[in-house]
C-alpha cells in the first residue's frame, strides 16, 4: 500500500504537466481548429527559456519561469501567424497540419540543438528540502509545482468560465460564424487563445524543468500525450474532463512503470488509446453541433 | 702521414658520406602520407560527448607523431597520419553502413572505429568483405573481432562485471543488489547474465533487475518498486544523464543506500548534470578507462598532458581515442607494408612492452607478452568513488 | 463532334494523360537509365541509390492509403517491422528461403489488416492519425521489449547469432538469389516501376477513383453507391501487405535491423513527408519525394555538411506545406494541365478555360 501511495504521488507531478501542456492543445483546438503538432515544442521552448536564464544568465527562478511561459506564448503567436492561419485560410486538410506542425517541431528541434548542443542539461530547484507525508516523500519543489499547476488551471478556468473574454473564446468555440456576426474580435480572441494554450505549455515546462533534465527532443512525448488526452476527452468536452483524462494518463504510465516494467511504461498510454478507441470511436464526449465526425 | 695520397683516400671516403647525409635527411624528412579514416558521430544527439571527446584524443596522440616526423614503419618509409572522420551520428544502422562504405569507396585501408555496438554489427559484413584493417573502439560487440582484419583496442564488457564484484568483495556487509540497466547499451544489456551470476556466486542476492531507455527522465515508479524491496545497493548501468537523475530521484525518495554507476560519467559532467554536489557523497563508478577522469585522480602526468592539450573537448571517450591512437601507431611501426594482412601480422604481434607508459589505460600482456589475444586486449576496469570537493578518485 | 472527354484507351494519351504503352515504356526506359548509370559509381552511391529506391516503394504502398483514399494512416512501422523481422529471423535463423516467408508474410499482413480496420476505420480524421500513430509506437515497443525473438536494440542479422560473425544471408527468391548490392538495384528498380505504372492503372480505374472520391468527401462519395468502408479496407490492406513485403526485402538489403530502422519519424513519418514533397496521389509524385528526403541528407553528409541536414529537412518540409501542397508532381501536372486546357480550348471557348483551373486541385493523373 504503501509503494501505492508513492506511486500516486510520483504521478500527481507527471499529471501537472500533462494537464497544463493538454488544456493548452484543447484550447487552441476547441477555438482555433488547429490541430498544433508542435504543441508540445513549447513545452521544450519553456524549458530552455528557464535553463538559459537561470544558468545561463542568473536570473532568479519565478520570474525566469513568467518569462519562460512569455516566450512560449510569444512563439505561438508567430507560428499562428506566419503558419497556422496561413493553412486555415488555404483549407488545409489534416496532413497538411501535421506535416507543418512537425515540421516546425524538427526546425525547432534543431535551432534548440545548435545554441545548446545535444547534451542533457539541468536546472537547479529554487526550493531544497524534502516533505515526508506518511508513506510518501516528496521534495518541497515538486509539490509547489503540483501547486503552481493547480492555480495555474484554476485561473485558467476562472477565465474560461467567468470572464468576458471567456465568454467570447467559448463563443468562438461553439460557432466560428456566429461570433464574428456578435462583433467579436474573432481574429484577436483566437490569437489570444493561442498565446495562452503555448503559454501553459512553457510554464509547464519552464516547471519541469528544475525536477528533470533537458535536451531539445522532449517535447514529442508531451505532444503525442495531449492529443491521447484530447481525442479520448472528444469533441465537446469541458476543461475538467480534460483535466481528468491528464490525471488518468499520468497515473497509467507511473503505475506501468512501477508494476509491470519501466521499458513500457510510454506504450502503455497507447495501449490504453487504442483500447479505448475501440470502445468509443469519437471519443468520450460528443460535440453538441450537427457533425460528430467534425474531429 | 699527410701527403696527397692520404689526402684523396680521406676525400674519396668522405664524399659519398657527404653526399648522402643530405639524402638522407631529406628522405627522412619527406615522410609519406598515410590515409586513416575514423568513423564516429559528427552530427545527431552523441556528436559532442561522444564523438568530439574521441576525436580530442585521437589528434593528439596523431598530431604529435605528425610533429616527430611521423610514424617510421618497418619497411622503412615515414608516414604522417592525415586522419579524415566519416559521420555516423548512431541513430540509424544505414548511415552507419554507409559512412564505412564511403571510407572503402574514398581507399582508406586503415579504419577506425565505429564507436556503436549497433553499427559495428551493422558493418560487420563490409568489414569482412573489405580490404581494410579495422581497429575497433570502444563498441564492445563480440562479433567483429571473429574476422582476420578486425582487431579490438578497448575492453570488453565483462571488465565492468569484474570492476562490480571486486568492489562487493571489498564490501562483504552489502548483501542484497537491486539494478537497472539501458537497454539501448547492448553491450551492458548482454554482459546482464553474467553479472547477475557472479553476484550471486560471491552470496548475494539480486532483488530487482529493471530497465529503462537513453532518454528517460522520470525514475521514481521504478525507484519506488525497487525501495520496497529495500536493497542495500542501487546499481546504475548505462549513460550519464539518466545516472545523475536516478541518482537524484532515489535520494529523493528516501534511498540512502550506496550507489555504483557501471558507465563512464566524466568529473565534468557529474558537475553539469549534479547540481547539488552532497548527492554524489556514497557514489562509486566501477568502469573502464574511457575518459580521462581516473586518470587524472591518479595523478597521472601523461593525463594530465593530455588535459592541458585538449581542455574542453575532453570527454567520455578522450581516453579511449588517445590509447587507439597510441595502439595503432605502435602496430604501424611494426608492419612490413600498408596492406590489411601486414598491418594484421603487426597487431598480431605487438609486444605489451611497446605500449608502456605511452598509453593512459594499462594495456596488460596476455600470457605470451603479447597485447592481443584472439584480436581482444587486456585492460583492467577502474573503480573510483566520488570524493566531495575533488572529484573521481581511485578506490584501488 | 469531338465528344468532351474521350473514354477509349488511346495509344499515347488516354482521358486522364499519358497511355499505358507510353508509361511502361517510360517507366522501362528510367529503370535502365538509372542502371546504367549505376554501373561506373562508389559503392556508397549504390546503396543510396538503392535506398531511394526502397524508400519510393514504400512511398508508393503507403501513398494507396493516404494520398489515394486520403486516410491519414501512420501504422506503416508495424507491418513493414513486422515484415523484416520476420525476414530476417526465416533468413538467418530458421533457415526458411525467403519467398516462402514473403508469402505468408503477407498473407498475414493481410488477414491482420483486415482485421484491424473493422475497428479502426470507424474513428476518422484526426483521430484515425492518432490511433495509427498509437498502433506504430506500441510495435516498435514490442520490437524493443520482446528481446528474446527480436533481439531487442541490439538488433539482429540475416547472418543469424552475432556473436558468430557470420556473412548476411541472402534473399531467396526462388528463381534467383539477391546478394549483391547491384542485383538488389534491379530488383528495386522493378519493384518501383512496377508499383508506379501499377498506381497509375489504378487511378484510372473504378476502385482507384472510387478511393479518389472517399478522399474528398466520403459522405457525397456514400450517395453516389461507392462502398466507403470496403474501400477503405481494400486500400489498407493493400498498403499493409505492401509494407510488409518490402520490409522482408529492406532486412535483406541492410542485413542488419534495430528496431530505430522502425521508429515512427524513420518508417510513418518519413513515407508521409515524402509523399506530400513528391505530390500526393501522383505515381510518380512518391519517388520524386523519396529522391530528395533520402538524396539530400547523404548528399549533405557527403560534403560534411551534416549539422545542417536536418534543418534543411524541416524548413524544405515546411516551404512545400505552405507553398506547395500538391508537392512536385502536383505543381508539375497544374502547368501540363494548363498547357494542354489553353491548346483544346483554343480563343473562342473561355468556359472549358475555366473547369480545368477549377478541377486541378485535387484529381491526379499521370
Amino acid at each position: 500500500m504503501d509503494g501505492l501511495l508513492q506511486q500516486i504521488a510520483n504521478g500527481a507531478v507527471l499529471a501537472s504537466a500533462y494537464i497544463l501542456v493538454a488544456v493548452g492543445l484543447y484550447l487552441i483546438f476547441s477555438v482555433l481548429d488547429i490541430p498544433n503538432f508542435a504543441h508540445g515544442e513549447m513545452f521544450t521552448v519553456g524549458a530552455f527559456t528557464q535553463y538559459a536564464l537561470v544558468v545561463q544568465l542568473g536570473v532568479p527562478f519565478w520570474p525566469s519561469l513568467a518569462a519562460a511561459a512569455a516566450t512560449a506564448a510569444a512563439l505561438g503567436v508567430l507560428l499562428e501567424r506566419t503558419v497556422f492561419l496561413r493553412l486555415r485560410a488555404k483549407q488545409a486538410n489534416l496532413v497538411a497540419f501535421l506535416i507543418a506542425g512537425l515540421a516546425v517541431g524538427i526546425i525547432l528541434q534543431e535551432l534548440l540543438r545548435s545554441v545548446f548542443g545535444t547534451d542533457a542539461l539541468a536546472v537547479p530547484a529554487p526550493i531544497e528540502g524534502l516533505v515526508t507525508l506518511g508513506p510518501v516523500r516528496m521534495s518541497m519543489y515538486r509539490i509547489v509545482v503540483i501547486a503552481v499547476s493547480l492555480v495555474s488551471v484554476a485561473a485558467l478556468g476562472w477565465l474560461v468560465y467567468r470572464s468576458t473574454f471567456g465568454t467570447r473564446l467559448r463563443a468562438l468555440a461553439l460557432n466560428r460564424d456566429l461570433a464574428a456576426l456578435s462583433g467579436i474580435n474573432v481574429s484577436g480572441v483566437g490569437t489570444g487563445a493561442f498565446a495562452i494554450g503555448s503559454g501553459l505549455a512553457g510554464l509547464a515546462g519552464g516547471l519541469l524543468s528544475a525536477t528533470s533534465s533537458l535536451t531539445p527532443y522532449i517535447g514529442f512525448h508531451p505532444t503525442l500525450v495531449s492529443f491521447v488526452i484530447l481525442i479520448m476527452v472528444g469533441a465537446g468536452a469541458r476543461l475538467a474532463t480534460v483535466l481528468a483524462g491528464g490525471v488518468v494518463m499520468a497515473l497509467v504510465e507511473s503505475l506501468t512503470a512501477g508494476y509491470i516494467g519501466n521499458s513500457m511504461r510510454e506504450a502503455a498510454v497507447f495501449v490504453l488509446l487504442i483500447v479505448f478507441l475501440v470502445w468509443r470511436p469519437h471519443g468520450l464526449t460528443r460535440g453538441a453541433d450537427a457533425q460528430p465526425a467534425r474531429l | 702521414m699527410l701527403n696527397l695520397r692520404t689526402l684523396i683516400t680521406c676525400a674519396a671516403l668522405c664524399a659519398p658520406i657527404v653526399t648522402m647525409a643530405p639524402a638522407g635527411a631529406l628522405a627522412q624528412g619527406a615522410a609519406e602520407s598515410l590515409p586513416v579514416a575514423v568513423l564516429l558521430p559528427r552530427s545527431g544527439p552523441s556528436a559532442d560527448s561522444f564523438g568530439g571527446s574521441m576525436l580530442a584524443g585521437l589528434n593528439f596522440v596523431f598530431d604529435a607523431v605528425n610533429a616527430a616526423g611521423g610514424v617510421k614503419a618497418a619497411d622503412g618509409k615515414s608516414y604522417k597520419i592525415a586522419l579524415k572522420t566519416f559521420d555516423d551520428p548512431l541513430t540509424d544502422v544505414k548511415i552507419a553502413q554507409t559512412a564505412a562504405q564511403r571510407a572503402l569507396d574514398e581507399k582508406y585501408r586503415i579504419i577506425i572505429g565505429p564507436v556503436g555496438s549497433g553499427s559495428a554489427s551493422a558493418v560487420q559484413p563490409q568489414m569482412a568483405r573489405s580490404d581494410a584493417f579495422w581497429l575497433l573502439a570502444p563498441s564492445v560487440v563480440p562479433g567483429p573481432t571473429k574476422l582476420p582484419n578486425v582487431f579490438r583496442a578497448a575492453p570488453l564488457l565483462k571488465v565492468y562485471n569484474e570492476a562490480v564484484l571486486d568492489w562487493l568483495k571489498m564490501n562483504p556487509d552489502v548483501k542484497t543488489v537491486a539494478m537497472a540497466t539501458d537497454q539501448t547499451h547492448t553491450g551492458l544489456v548482454a554482459a546482464t547474465g553474467e553479472l547477475v551470476s557472479g553476484i550471486e556466486g560471491l552470496g548475494r542476492k539480486v532483488v530487482a533487475t529493471e530497465s529503462f531507455r537513453q532518454g528517460d527522465k522520470d525514475f521514481r515508479a521504478m525507484l519506488t518498486s525497487m525501495l520496497q524491496k529495500r536493497p542495500d545497493l542501487y546499481l546504475h548501468r548505462g549513460f550519464a544523464p539518466e545516472a545523475a537523475l536516478s541518482l537524484e530521484q532515489i535520494r529523493e525518495l528516501g534511498g540512502q543506500m550506496p550507489v555504483m554507476w557501471n558507465s563512464a560519467v566524466t568529473a565534468a559532467e557529474v558537475r553539469k548534470l549534479v547540481p547539488n554536489e552532497n548527492l554524489m557523497a556514497n557514489v562509486v563508478q566501477a568502469a573502464t578507462g574511457q575518459s580521462l577522469d581516473p586518470f587524472l585522480g591518479a595523478g597521472m602526468e601523461l593525463a594530465k598532458k593530455v588535459k592541458d592539450a585538449v581542455g574542453d573537448k575532453a570527454g567520455t571517450f578522450t581516453a579511449t581515442g588517445h590509447d587507439a591512437a597510441v595502439v595503432l601507431v605502435e602496430i604501424l611501426k611494426r608492419t612490413k607494408s600498408m596492406d590489411k594482412a601486414a598491418i594484421s601480422a603487426a597487431a598480431e604481434s605487438l609486444p605489451a612492452s611497446a605500449l608502456e607508459g605511452k598509453t593512459l589505460n594499462t594495456f596488460s600482456p596476455h600470457d605470451d607478452g603479447l597485447v592481443f589475444k584472439a584480436h581482444e586486449v587486456n585492460v583492467p576496469g577502474t573503480l573510483m568513488t566520488w570524493q566531495l570537493g575533488k572529484g573521481w578518485v581511485a578506490s584501488r | 463532334m469531338k465528344p468532351a472527354i474521350d473514354l477509349r484507351a488511346g495509344l499515347v494519351f488516354d482521358a486522364f494523360g499519358l497511355g499505358l504503352p507510353v508509361r511502361i515504356a517510360t517507366a522501362v526506359v528510367a529503370a535502365v537509365t538509372v542502371y546504367a548509370a549505376a554501373q561506373g559509381t562508389s559503392m556508397s552511391t549504390l546503396g543510396t541509390i538503392n535506398a531511394v529506391c526502397l524508400w519510393a516503394c514504400v512511398a508508393l504502398s503507403v501513398n494507396l492509403v493516404i494520398g489515394i483514399c486520403g486516410q491519414m494512416n501512420l501504422a506503416n512501422t508495424a507491418f513493414m517491422g513486422f515484415g523484416a523481422y520476420a525476414g530476417v529471423l526465416s533468413t538467418g535463423f530458421w533457415h526458411w528461403p525467403a519467398w516462402i516467408t514473403l508469402t505468408v508474410a503477407a498473407l498475414v499482413a493481410g488477414v491482420a489488416a483486415w482485421m484491424l480496420s473493422a475497428a479502426i476505420f470507424r474513428s476518422k480524421g484526426l483521430v484515425f492519425a492518432v490511433l495509427t500513430t498509437a498502433i506504430s509506437l506500441v510495435a516498435y515497443s514490442v520490437m524493443v521489449n520482446w528481446s528474446s525473438v527480436t533481439g531487442g536494440l541490439g538488433g539482429i542479422s540475416t547472418g543469424g547469432p552475432l556473436e558468430d560473425g557470420g556473412l548476411p544471408g541472402a534473399l531467396d527468391l526462388a528463381l534467383v538469389k539477391i546478394n549483391e548490392p547491384m542485383e538488389y538495384l534491379v530488383l528495386l528498380l522493378t519493384m518501383t516501376a512496377a508499383l508506379s505504372v501499377g498506381t497509375s492503372i489504378l487511378l484510372r480505374r473504378k476502385t482507384g477513383r472510387s478511393w479518389l472520391a472517399v478522399r474528398e468527401d466520403e459522405v457525397l462519395a456514400a450517395s453516389l453507391g461507392i462502398d466507403v468502408p470496403r474501400e477503405k479496407r481494400r486500400a489498407f490492406v493493400a498498403a499493409s501487405m505492401l509494407g510488409t513485403s518490402i520490409g522482408l526485402v529492406y532486412a535483406h538489403m541492410v542485413a542488419f535491423i534495430t528496431p530505430d530502422s522502425f521508429t515512427f519519424a524513420h518508417a510513418a513519418f518519413a513515407p508521409l513527408v515524402m509523399i506530400m514533397i513528391g505530390g500526393s496521389g501522383t505515381a510518380v509524385g512518391p519517388i520524386i519525394g523519396a529522391s530528395i528526403v533520402i538524396g539530400v541528407p547523404e548528399a549533405l553528409r557527403a560534403y560534411e555538411l551534416e549539422g545542417l541536414g536536418t534543418l534543411i529537412y524541416g524548413c524544405l518540409l515546411l516551404f512545400v506545406v505552405l507553398v506547395a501542397p500538391t508537392g512536385v508532381a502536383g505543381g508539375l501536372q497544374s502547368l501540363a494541365r494548363r498547357a494542354v486546357a489553353h491548346r483544346r480550348a483554343g480563343p473562342a471557348q473561355p468556359s472549358t478555360q475555366g473547369e480545368p483551373a477549377a478541377a486541378e486541385a485535387k484529381t491526379p493523373t499521370v
